[in-house]
């Protein structure tokens, strides 16, 4: 009988079941949803984290890693796989497209396995796929292909065998679960995204990364992997070493080897070199010997014509005296047989003479004789016969001397003989000497042209000996620069044979994948929900509780007449009790159950949503049944409302059952403290002070109705400052903070020549001042805050005229350039990680390490920086900054267009990688913004629920517990429109003074809010728009007023004649 | 303006409520007429009809068919928003059980009733009238069931109506009092010159009425007009 009555009851007062089930079912859905958001997401994730087989621990070492390192690790105690991966930054283009930087990695294996989104997985070393996360940004298509432009450098260029992909899928990897991509020493700095190839597409010997993942069997995203994960900390550490130190052994051993081939090579050019020098040189020393044995021959040649030439001479010499000699005899002989003759001539004609004279004598006494015959004279005759006997006698000794002369002739003649044969004798020697002396000039001759030859001879030997002597001289310099190039070859080889030597232990890491950026990225992502889930439970339960006992209390007082009579008939307490257990159970049961069920399914999959912005791995989110928490909240929705309902109802039990059945008396009216203020209270219409003294005087329903009102208040004062707090980021960032206008990368450290050049040209087309560029470092360092690590911006520049470009400032309170060893933060690390000023902080780049003071904190909210200047980067990583990035600042209210036009200027310059204006950035902000609101739509959804949901409770029960007074106005004759302000003038004032106590409640739970919420790129920083107060005061009124409406028809509905009965 | 006796007028009056398939008929033919500043009292069983009567003379409620009049001015005819009007600025109602508003105080209850009229009695004059000078400032809480109804007379009269109903006055008081309360109401009628309208099934106090109309079965059985009627202070029930 009991039961039928609760179910009739129930079905007549479905408007207050259902407020209670309602206001369950959302503080249920609500913090049900909210929690279970965590674990939705950590199972979404955690199952594509095993699915994947996402690895635990990175292995890094200096000396990278190889198959031997694999099998190491695979090896090693607690590690159940390993693997190998290549992963090389570089610098690609797609199509038309920019250049960009990305990161090739080689296809997975095992560990941290792909999910192909598009497409299908690379079939040969020519095809790749493509990070799908990126592919809106990077504009990547399945059938674009990938080039790997000529901007690498060359060494960079000589590890890939394919320089153009074609893109053949897309794909998520765990390695990359966020939109993180990291960082880079190439291109602008920032990688771009990722592209998988074939590792035979690279052509390298090596692994860079190496990947374990642990035995056992943890699941991801748990305590106890975490556990396992900080427990094998020390155990992969050695790990690392042992890599490394296998490595450095195995490089040590090619090194050595590739050393010792160089040795050998480089001892077997000295020999080369050695041989070729003795070579050279017998050569040079035959060629020499050669020489000289030509001279000796020469010389001996010589010496023999000179010798031939001079016996020659000398037999001529001797010869020609002969010759001479013989001459002579011959002319002596001549001149004696020319005397001779001349003697004979003259003998000849002497002894003509003398015949002639005979002759003339025979003539002459011939004639004496006659005439002395003649002659008379004797003495005559006798002269003439004394000159006949004188003339006879003279002619005695003429023919004497004729005789003589005759003889004499013999003589000659004889003579003339001796001397002809002797003449002849020496034409004969004549002869022979003259043909001696040809001969003498012949071998003369002979020696001559042969000391010609042999001159000649000399003459080219002399000619090859200088050639030789050249050469030899050649042959010095050359073997001299062989010989030094050896020896510096020698030089290098011992210089490497040291550094092998002494070759460095090398560094090696062992990172967990908690210092993967996207891992642990998720981990507080995952978290952030959790968080805000916190503060809503209590809300809601204390709403619902509230809800919950005001419904009952209502219910209970309208029912005291039953429940004594109940009491009366003799049912216990217990069943009395029971029945509005009942009641408020079975409404909080459904509302726990429709709630959980419903919150659980929802929130996940709104919040999912927005959170895909980050995370690309699934577009659902599981839908998890966390039935420890359903039962938890189920209980906890029992315990509120029957605990409620119990508050409401033990009061009556205390009362005789006889006192029950009459009515209660109505609770009486009471001054309130406002009347005591008698100016004030006088000058109220008593219409308004009714409604005054209504509100004060339930304090429950007072509580309940702030507190729910409020909290709707506060609920759309937080919805709609995180829209203005997000949407607006980019404001505050871009008016207050980055006051520059253009970023300019380039890809060339930029020296004070091309700054000048890039000045030159931008200032080309564009009027801005030297001053409103400023060149600097901009760079990814890693920042190490005691276990933790992050990826970020560094700046290093001078303090002087940065203020012009980044306005570095806490509030209102300007902040100094950090000086040496000093660095600014911004709030969003600050506030990451905790850190504040005068902490110090460990910066990374590369293998080197620096540590810094934080002097400052900076306001900022898109990006984060740290600052320092050049000498604190110079000091702390050993080298200059590279100047790869210029801002360039404009005039305020500088148009649109001029900024864009001297961006495409600046974009000219032939080192200039990227140009980016801020009001790219800002619309690029503004846009991704967007995404966060449907977590707006959802506050200001519940903030709706809420209000509707205490504000239709409470004026329901309102009414219904007034309706004797609302029937009794109506028929004093109050109008329509004056009866629901009668009515609605209280929900309006409690509203009111909800909303006012909403604000700093709004404010609160904004501010908890964006705490939350934590974007690696973004900072956010609670703010409100100058109306969002006053909208979320209006929207509440609009609920209220909505809920009035709603409330109209049953105030309508209220029949006077209520008035006419009697009091319950 | 109408005859003097036929200030209020019910004119075969018929009224039909409808539940579920039943037709109930709650008044079958009433038929009476109450003079200018009498002191009428509707007597009944319960379930006679005259809460029924009471509400459509109240403009609670309409009739099926027939007519009422009061002051010459046909009720029956109007449409809801006439008929609160006709209840803002021609009736005053006092209720069994009072309704007063539990936190207003008594002058703020008369206040509440005069605020909306258009030529309302000076409250706490009323108030004083009713004799609760003393007492206007105080809840409903504080005062006795018998003050509280005179706060609730004070509230009908000060509203200066042609017509003042009063469902069981002393239906839910002590005899003393409800006497009190009745002497003050056949009061404001004699001396104030109010026409007063008192619905009860009690039939004892009859007598006190310039006129008496008796309901039963949704009829009017008699009317009966006292010639004398009697001070409330010698009715004994």
């Amino acid at each position: 009988m009991l039961r039928k009555s609760t179910f009739r009851e129930i079905k007549t007062s479905l408007a207050r079941y259902l407020a209670i089930f309602a206001i369950v079912a959302l503080g249920v859905g609500f913090f049900s949803g909210l929690k279970d958001c965590k674990e939705s997401m950590v199972s979404t994730a955690r199952r594509y984290l095993d699915t994947t087989n996402f690895y635990d621990y990175q292995i890094l070492s200096s000396y990278g890693a190889d198959d031997d390192s694999i099998e190491l690790a695979k090896s090693w105690e607690g590690v159940s796989g390993a693997e190998g991966s290549v992963q090389i930054d570089v610098i690609a283009r797609s199509g038309s497209g920019d250049s960009s930087a990305l990161k090739a990695i080689s296809l997975p294996d095992k560990l941290n396995t792909l999910n192909v989104t598009e497409g299908r997985l690379p079939q040969n070393i020519n095809e790749c796929v493509v990070d799908a996360y990126s592919i809106t940004d990077e504009g990547f298509h399945v059938g674009d292909h990938i080039e790997i432009t000529d901007e690498n450098d060359k060494d960079k260029l000589k590890e890939f065998n394919v320089k153009d992909f074609e893109i053949v899928g897309l794909v998520n990897t765990p390695i990359y679960l966020d939109y993180q991509r990291g960082s880079t020493d190439i291109g602008n700095g920032s990688l771009d995204t990722f592209f998988f190839i074939e590792k035979d597409a690279f052509d390298v010997d090596y692994y860079t990364n190496l990947y374990v993942t642990l035995d056992g069997d943890e699941v991801s995203l748990t305590d106890e992997h975490e556990d396992r994960l900080k427990a094998e900390e020390d155990n992969m550490k050695a790990l690392a070493e042992a890599v490394t130190d296998g490595r450095r052994e195995a490089a040590r051993k090619d090194a050595q080897e590739e050393l010792d081939e160089k040795k050998q090579e480089y001892e077997d050019n000295l020999a080369k070199y050695e041989k070729e020098k003795r070579d050279a040189e017998k050569k040079l020393d035959d060629a020499e010997k050669q020489i000289k044995k030509g001279e000796k021959l020469i010389s001996s040649n010589r010496k023999k014509a000179e010798k031939g030439k001079s016996d020659a001479e000398t037999a001529l010499s001797g010869l020609e005296a002969n010759l001479i000699e013989v001459n002579n005899g011959i002319a002596t002989l001549n001149s004696e047989r020319k005397k001779a003759e001349d003697g004979l001539a003259l003998a000849n004609s002497g002894k003509e003479k003398l015949e002639s004279g005979k002759a003339e004598l025979e003539t002459a006494i011939a004639g004496l004789q006659q005439a002395a015959e003649t002659d008379p004279d004797p003495d005559n005759v006798e002269n003439y016969k004394k000159q006949i006997a004188a003339l006879s006698e003279d002619l005695a000794g003429v023919e004497q001397q004729l005789e003589g002369l005759d003889a004499q002739i013999k003589e000659i003649n004889a003579g003339i003989a001796v001397i002809d044969a002797k003449l002849k004798e020496a034409e004969a020697g004549k002869a022979m000497i003259e043909d001696g002396i040809a001969r003498a000039k012949q071998g003369i001759d002979q020696a001559d042209s042969g000391l010609t030859k042999l001159d000649k001879s000399e003459k080219e030997l002399a000619k090859n000996k200088k050639k030789l002597k050249s050469e030899e001289r050649k042959a010095d310099s050359e073997f001299e620069k062989a010989k030094k190039e050896l020896d510096d070859a020698k030089d290098k080889l011992d210089e490497a044979q040291e550094k092998i030597d002494d070759m460095e232990i090398g560094n090696s890491f062992a990172l967990s994948r908690k210092e993967n950026a996207g891992y642990s990225s998720f981990d507080s992502n995952s978290s952030i929900v959790s968080n805000i889930a916190k503060i809503f439970p209590l809300f809601f339960l204390l709403i619902a509780a509230l809800v919950c006992m005001t419904t009952m209390t209502r219910m209970v007082d309208e029912q005291r007449t039953q429940i004594g009579v109940l009491k009366a008939l003799g049912y216990s307490n217990s069943q009395i009790v029971g029945k509005y257990m009942f009641y408020s159970g079975s409404a909080a049961f459904l509302g726990a159950i429709v709630g959980f069920f419903v919150g659980c399914k929802v929130f996940p999959v709104v919040i999912w949503n927005a959170y895909t912005m980050m995370y690309d791995f699934s577009d659902t989110v599981d839908y998890i049944i966390n039935y420890k928490l359903g039962l938890a909240v189920l209980a906890v929705a029992l315990l509120c409302s029957m605990g409620a309902t119990w508050v409401s109802i033990s009061a009556d039990f205390k009362v005789p059952a006889a006192e029950l059945i009459r009515p209660k008396a109505p609770p009486a009216g009471k001054r309130i403290l406002l009347e005591r203020i008698t100016p004030l209270w006088n000058r109220i219409s008593f219409l308004y002070k009714v409604s005054i003294r209504n509100i004060f005087r339930d304090k429950k329903r007072f509580l309940m109705m702030v507190i729910g009102v409020s909290g709707c208040t506060a609920l759309l004062i937080a919805g709609i400052g995180i829209r203005a707090t997000i949407s607006k980021v980019a404001d505050y960032q871009f008016d207050e903070i980055s006051l520059y206008d253009i970023t300019v990368i380039f890809s060339k450290n930029m020296t004070e020549n091309r700054q000048e050049d890039f000045l030159e040209e931008l200032q080309d087309g564009t009027d801005i001042p030297d001053k409103n560029v400023r060149f600097l470092h901009r760079g990814e360092v890693t920042m190490v805050i005691g276990d933790k690590t992050t990826d970020i911006t560094c700046v290093a520049t001078e303090a002087e005229g940065f203020d012009d470009f980044i306005d570095l400032h806490t509030g209102d309170q300007h902040l100094d350039y950090p000086g040496p060893g000093e660095i600014v933060i911004v709030r969003k690390t600050s506030h990451d990680y905790g850190l504040g000023v005068g902490d110090e902080v460990k910066l990374r780049e590369g293998y080197r390490e620096m540590e810094v003071k934080i002097v400052g904190v900076a306001d900022n909210y898109v990006y984060d920086s740290i600052y320092m200047t050049p000498e604190t980067y110079r000091d702390g990583f050993g080298k200059d900054p590279d100047i790869k990035a210029a801002f360039i600042d404009f005039e305020d209210g500088t148009e649109e267009d001029v900024i864009r036009n001297a961006s495409a200027d600046a974009a000219g310059y032939e080192y200039t990688a990227a140009t980016q204006t801020n009001i790219d950035v800002r619309e690029n902000v503004s846009k991704m913004m967007k995404s966060l609101n449907s977590i707006v739509y959802v506050v200001i959804l519940s903030a709706a629920l809420l209000a509707f949901i205490v504000l239709y409770n409470l004026t329901n029960i309102n009414i219904t517990e007034r309706i004797r007074e609302i029937a009794t106005i109506k028929v004093l004759g109050f109008y329509q429109l004056e009866v629901s302000q009668y009515v609605f003038r209280e929900n309006l004032f409690l509203t009111a003074v909800a909303a006012i106590v909403g604000i700093p409640m709004g404010d609160w739970l904004l501010k908890f809010v964006i705490d939350n919420i934590v974007l690696s790129m973004i900072y956010f920083e609670p703010r409100h728009g100058p109306y969002d107060i006053p909208i979320a005061v209006a929207l509440t009124f609009v609920f209220a007023f909505l809920v009035n409406l709603a409330m109209q028809k049953r105030l309508r509905d209220v029949s006077m004649t209520e008035s006419l009965k009697s009091v319950e | 303006m109408s005859d003097k006796n036929d200030y209020v007028v019910f004119d075969h009056v018929r009224k039909v409520y409808h539940v579920g398939e039943v037709d109930i008929e709650a008044l079958a033919d009433a038929t009476f007429s109450v003079a200018k500043g009498e002191l009428a009292i509707v007597v009944g069983e319960s379930g006679a009809g005259k809460t029924t009567l009471l509400n459509i003379l109240g403009g609670m409620d309409t009739l099926t068919s027939g007519k009422v009049l009061l002051d010459g001015r046909e009720i029956s005819s109007l449409s809801m928003r006439e008929l609160t009007k006709y209840r803002r600025y021609d009736i005053g109602f006092v209720f069994q059980f009072y309704n007063l508003v539990q936190n207003l105080t008594a002058l703020e209850n008369v206040s509440l009733a005069t605020q909306i009229c258009k030529d309302p009695l000076d409250p706490a004059e009323t108030l004083k009238a009713v004799g609760l000078g003393e007492r206007m400032y105080n809840f409903p809480g504080q005062l006795s069931g018998g003050e509280q109804q005179r706060v609730a007379i004070a509230r009908a009269l000060a509203k200066n109506p042609k017509l003042l109903l009063c469902d069981e006055p002393t239906g839910a008081l002590d005899y003393n009092t409800g006497k009190q309360i009745l002497q003050l109401l056949q009061d404001q009628a004699h001396n104030s010159g109010a026409t007063v309208i008192i619905i009860t099934h009690n039939k004892a106090i009859t007598p006190m009425g310039d006129r008496v109309i008796s309901v039963r079965s949704g009829r009017v059985q008699d009317v009966k007009i006292n010639e004398h009627p009697v001070p409330v202070s010698e009715i004994e029930w």
